[in-house]
């Protein structure tokens, strides 16, 4: 069981990393998502698969019974899930701001930086 | 944008508004919670901005959501001081025993998550949607 | 008062100098002296308990998980140190007043703030028992020491050396750091006091050699002992009243001070003093060699200095309790003079305008009583009878005859002590006596506070040596005592008779005279092969800096080229090799080791996830790939929901639909025309990148499943929930009780990205540039 989803994720782990790599601001941003599902996925498997009954004290009893899912992990990946969006939220902003300010959706067309000149060179200090 | 959408949606909203606070409350009991609750009071909201207008909406949520963060946060924070002064241990809930319901501080900090929740959110939507629209 | 408030006093002086002097102006300097001399004051109350044999202790609890303790002693040797930091403290400050007189009050205060933060690190180091604490401490002397040179920050000069002492003695500190772990971890104790106890026992081990070496190396940079001897003389760029007080009284001792409170411990290594020896005398040589050879009149006497330190280390390295004595009488003596004619230097400088010894003279005409000082200090630096320098002096023969170093040690003591009298006499009789046509004018006379501190120092030194009972029996006597490791009767006296040490005194001062004589001669001799002295100097130094420089800079354009895909590339496989590399390093297992039934539900929507995954990277429309994205979100919520979590779920569609939502808004603002960005050899190479992640993370994943999961926690939560918290949710009770600080925390998290987005979006967007 576990190897299927060792596969799902790391499948969906590529996907995220190819993203990652290209150089559109938006499919970066595609990648971030696709790789923070992931890892809340991973973490959810990490911690056991065992039983399916939600971690939820039936009425009348005091503990929680056997055949509960392991309640840790889905506490952690519900915050990491909400933080996860507030990353993606913020690198859209960004991606936005950026598309606005320097007309390019492209991050190698994104360099005014750069195009300040390398550091070591002695007119870097005359360009600013 | 068609009269029975706008309609509808208002509906909607009203209805996802309800549920969203009724899942804060029973959080601690069943699945639910401070998060949960937000997120979806958030998606009612964000429904009507996209329905109607992001003005309507802002005037639906009556203060700013900036506001409701910071005062999420400050709840949230407060929420933690009683279990200072008594155990010395800052976010120890109290607890206060109502018939068969139990009462505490824990829901006060989830209510300052929920606001949290719903500030971040809407501050980004409205944000998003205020240039878009026709 | 208990001894150990000294150094929170210090501090608190560091504080207060600098609205003090926004205050008081010029008489700033008169102001703060009052701290120091208050410490010195109530330390000198425990001279008489300490001669005593009595060692004071101090504690306050640190860090004691790590067995950090703020610990303190106070034996002779620590006293003595401690005197020397707050009195002569007490004087550079006064001195510092009227140094800085004709600057803005605002600088005065910047330099006694730094001096009284250093006299705070200084007391700290020589206190200290633990030996954390002291390493704190002395990292701290070396930043001041470098916010001291660099004080003049607009110098370039100043700039350079400043960061020069820092690697130097900063990365002397770290070498002296990995020494002292190395004994804690030998003796699980970082006290000093236990350390010394256990000498034996440390010796023993294995790691004996290794902590000498380290903490060798430290003492060495510190204390400017060859090869790292060349910071010191660059080191003057600092104002005159720091060179007087860190880098010749106090800071360059710290060295001595660690190896000579070292040395009882290594007492049965002879290779420790053996090293010593040998470093101390190439030290000497070099330094002495330097001296004749430099212009300046601080860098004449800084080189003096480095042959002086080169003088104490070799006689921590000779063996006996003359030995010690030599050493404790030589710190003082030294201490004394140095200081004096550092501050003599100094005014006449700043008098003048002019740092050359070549372009003063006649300078007694305009300075007087300065003029007397400097040749007070400069006879008891000569070593002449009655100057405690000559004491000092018959000591050091001593302990060098009567040790087994014969010959050449105290061949290279005749030479270099005979170039110490030639200094002696060139900063005194030339830029004071000789030459008077030189000097046309001087900007101010002498002022109260440029004289105390030269005329206390050359009178103690003349009145120690002329009645050197009480010097002996209260401060030399007890700190050789606690050098030596057992009590030693201290007979100070000028006159000991015709001995060997007397004869060889005379000859070093007959040498010195001739070197007086024929110094012009001697210097233009030296200075016209200078190319030959290179290796003495700093060029190893720079060469190894500019190597530094230069893979920093080949290094900096091979990884930041600016381009963003390169750099997601290293990231990405330096993970890639650090997940390969764990894998072979993990214990060989079961990998791949699946259990349990197949649940077809499962499998279906996992399944649906990845093609969602990969349909992403296939579509090249923008809106179709965000389709994909929220596929793979949906079909995860529906994961959580199927393995009974049910918040998990709710959670995830929320948020998904959220990014959704989002998304859509950025997408309508940017062209909704795309093409490829990266190249196709680039885009097939990032195809393999993200192949092996995805295998590598396969590999990771698959073997999680061989180790059971640890459930001590959950189980906790689980029974604990209802009783505790009066939740029934499990998972919600952990995040609203259980881990409380941790959601408030995330939610902090969650405010501050979101109201950043919100306002790096806020306001007009207007485009900075236009792109065709």
């Amino acid at each position: 069981m576990s190897l299927i989803y060792a596969f799902a994720v790391a499948a969906q782990m590529g996907a995220g990393v190819y993203l990652l790599l290209s150089r559109h601001v938006m499919r970066i941003l595609f990648g971030v998502v696709l790789l923070s599902t992931a890892a809340n996925l991973l973490i959810f498997v990490s911690g056991g698969l065992q039983f399916t009954a939600p971690p939820v004290i039936p009425q009348g009893q005091q503990m929680l019974g056997e055949g509960a899912a392991n309640p840790l992990p889905q506490a952690l990946i519900l915050t990491a899930i909400v933080i996860g969006f507030a990353l993606v939220a913020f690198a859209a902003a960004l991606v936005l701001k950026a598309y606005q300010s320097l007309g390019s959706v492209f991050t190698d067309e994104q360099n005014d930086a750069e195009e300040l000149g390398s550091p070591f060179a002695k007119k870097a200090a005359d360009n600013v | 944008m068609s009269v029975i959408f706008s309609t509808m949606s208002r509906l909607f909203f009203v209805l996802m508004l309800v549920a969203s606070i009724y899942m804060l409350f029973r959080g601690h009991n069943e699945p639910g919670g401070g998060f949960i609750g937000g997120l979806f009071a958030a998606l009612a909201f964000a429904l009507l901005a996209l329905a109607d207008s992001v003005a309507a909406a802002r005037k639906a949520l009556i203060v700013h959501p900036v506001v409701l963060i910071g005062c999420g946060l400050f709840l949230a924070f407060l929420s933690g001081l009683p279990g200072l002064f008594s155990d010395g241990s800052f976010l120890t809930h109290w607890w206060a025993e109502l018939g068969s319901t139990h009462l505490g501080t824990a829901t006060i900090f989830d209510i300052g998550v929920f606001m949290v929740v719903i500030g971040g959110v809407l501050a980004l939507v409205f944000r998003f949607y205020e240039g878009v629209e026709q | 008062m208990t001894f150990e408030w000294s150094i929170l006093i210090a501090l608190a002086g560091a504080v207060v100098a600098r609205p003090v002097s926004s205050v008081l102006g010029r008489h700033t300097g008169w102001a703060i002296s009052l701290i120091p001399l208050f410490i010195f004051v109530s330390i000198f109350l425990h001279v008489a308990q300490v001669a005593g044999g009595e060692v004071l202790f101090a504690q306050l609890s640190w860090v004691p998980s790590l067995g950090v303790e703020l610990a303190f002693r106070l034996d002779g040797f620590s006293l003595l140190f401690a005197l020397l930091i707050t009195g002569i403290g007490t004087l550079v400050t006064i001195y510092a007043g009227a140094y800085f007189a004709e600057k803005p009050s605002g600088e005065l205060g910047r330099f006694l703030s730094l001096i009284m933060l250093f006299m705070t690190a200084m007391l700290g180091t020589v206190l200290s028992d633990n030996l954390i604490v002291m390493f704190v401490f002395w990292e701290l002397t070396s930043l001041a020491s470098f916010l001291l040179i660099g004080f003049d920050g607009h110098k370039e000069a100043a700039r350079k050396s400043a960061l020069q002492s820092l690697i130097v003695t900063g990365g002397g500190g770290l070498v002296l750091f990995a020494g002292l772990v190395v004994i804690g971890m030998t003796l699980g104790t970082f006290s000093f006091t236990e350390v010394l106890a256990r000498s034996d026992e440390l010796v023993a081990s294995p790691w004996a050699g290794m902590i000498a070496v380290l903490i060798m190396i430290g003492a060495f940079t510190k204390s400017a002992q060859f090869p790292f001897h060349f910071w010191l003389p660059n080191a003057m760029a600092a104002p005159t009243p720091a060179s007087a007080y860190l880098h010749s009284a106090t800071m360059v001792k710290l060295g001595v001070f660690l190896l000579a409170r070292f040395d009882a411990v290594f007492a049965e290594m002879p290779a420790y003093g053996h090293t010593l020896v040998v470093v101390g005398s190439l030290t000497m040589i070099v330094s002495a060699l330097q001296a004749l050879r430099a212009e300046g009149f601080k860098a004449v006497l800084a080189q003096s200095t480095v042959a002086s330190l080169g003088i104490l280390v070799m006689l921590i390295g000779l063996t006996g309790e003359v030995a010690a004595v030599a050493t404790v009488g030589f710190i003082l003596a030294h201490a004394l003079y140095k200081a004096a004619l550092f501050f003599c230097a100094g005014t006449a400088i700043h008098a003048t305008g002019e740092a050359s010894l070549g372009k003063l003279g006649g300078l007694a005409r305009f300075l007087p009583v300065t003029a007397v000082a400097a040749v007070l200090a400069s006879l008891s630096m000569a070593g002449l009878p009655p100057f405690v320098g000559f004491i000092s002096k018959e000591y050091l023969f001593e302990a060098q005859l009567s040790s087994d170093w014969n010959v050449v040690p105290v061949a290279i003591a005749v030479l270099v002590n005979a170039v110490m009298v030639g200094v002696a006499g060139v900063v005194s009789i030339r830029p004071f006596y000789f030459k008077p046509e030189r000097v046309s004018k001087v900007h101010h006379g002498e002022t109260a506070g440029l004289l105390i501190g030269p005329m206390l120092l050359a009178a103690g030194g003349i009145l120690i040596g002329l009645v050197p009972a009480p010097a002996a029996q209260w401060l030399i006597g007890p700190a050789a005592s606690a050098l030596y490791g057992q009590p030693i009767d201290v007979s100070f006296s000028l006159w000991h008779g015709l001995t060997p040490m007397l004869f060889l005194s005379a000859l070093v001062v007959f040498i010195g005279a001739l070197i007086v004589i024929k110094w012009t001669q001697i210097h233009t001799a030296l200075k016209s092969f200078d190319h030959a002295y290179g290796f003495l100097g700093d060029r190893f130094y720079h060469g190894a800096l500019n190597g530094v420089l230069g893979a920093a800079r080949i290094s900096t354009r091979l990884l930041q080229n600016g381009d963003q895909h390169r750099y997601t590339t290293i990231v990405l496989l330096t993970v890639i090799a650090g997940l390969v590399i764990a894998f072979f390093a993990a214990p060989s297992g079961d990998f791949l080791a699946g259990e349990g039934d197949i649940r077809i539900s499962v499998a279906l929507v996992l399944a649906l996830t990845v093609i969602g995954a990969i349909a992403t990277i296939l579509v090249r429309s923008l809106i179709a790939s965000l389709v994909s994205v929220g596929i793979v979100g949906f079909g995860s919520a529906v994961i959580f929901m199927l393995n009974g979590a049910p918040d998990l779920a709710l959670t995830q569609i929320a948020v998904e639909t959220l990014i959704v939502i989002l998304m859509t808004a950025v997408l309508l603002r940017l062209p909704s025309r795309t093409r490829h960005s990266r190249t196709v050899s680039e885009r097939r190479r990032d195809g393999l990148i993200a192949g092996g992640f995805a295998a590598a993370m396969f590999v990771a994943l698959a073997s999680i499943g061989v180790t059971p999961v640890d459930l001590r926690l959950s189980e906790y939560f689980g029974e604990t929930s209802y009783l505790e918290a009066y939740g029934r949710n499990v998972v919600n009770v952990i995040l609203v009780d259980y881990r409380a600080i941790d959601t408030l925390g995330e939610i902090a998290v969650v405010a501050i990205a979101t109201i950043a987005a919100w306002g790096l979006l806020r306001g007009a967007i207007k485009p900075l540039r236009t792109k065709e």
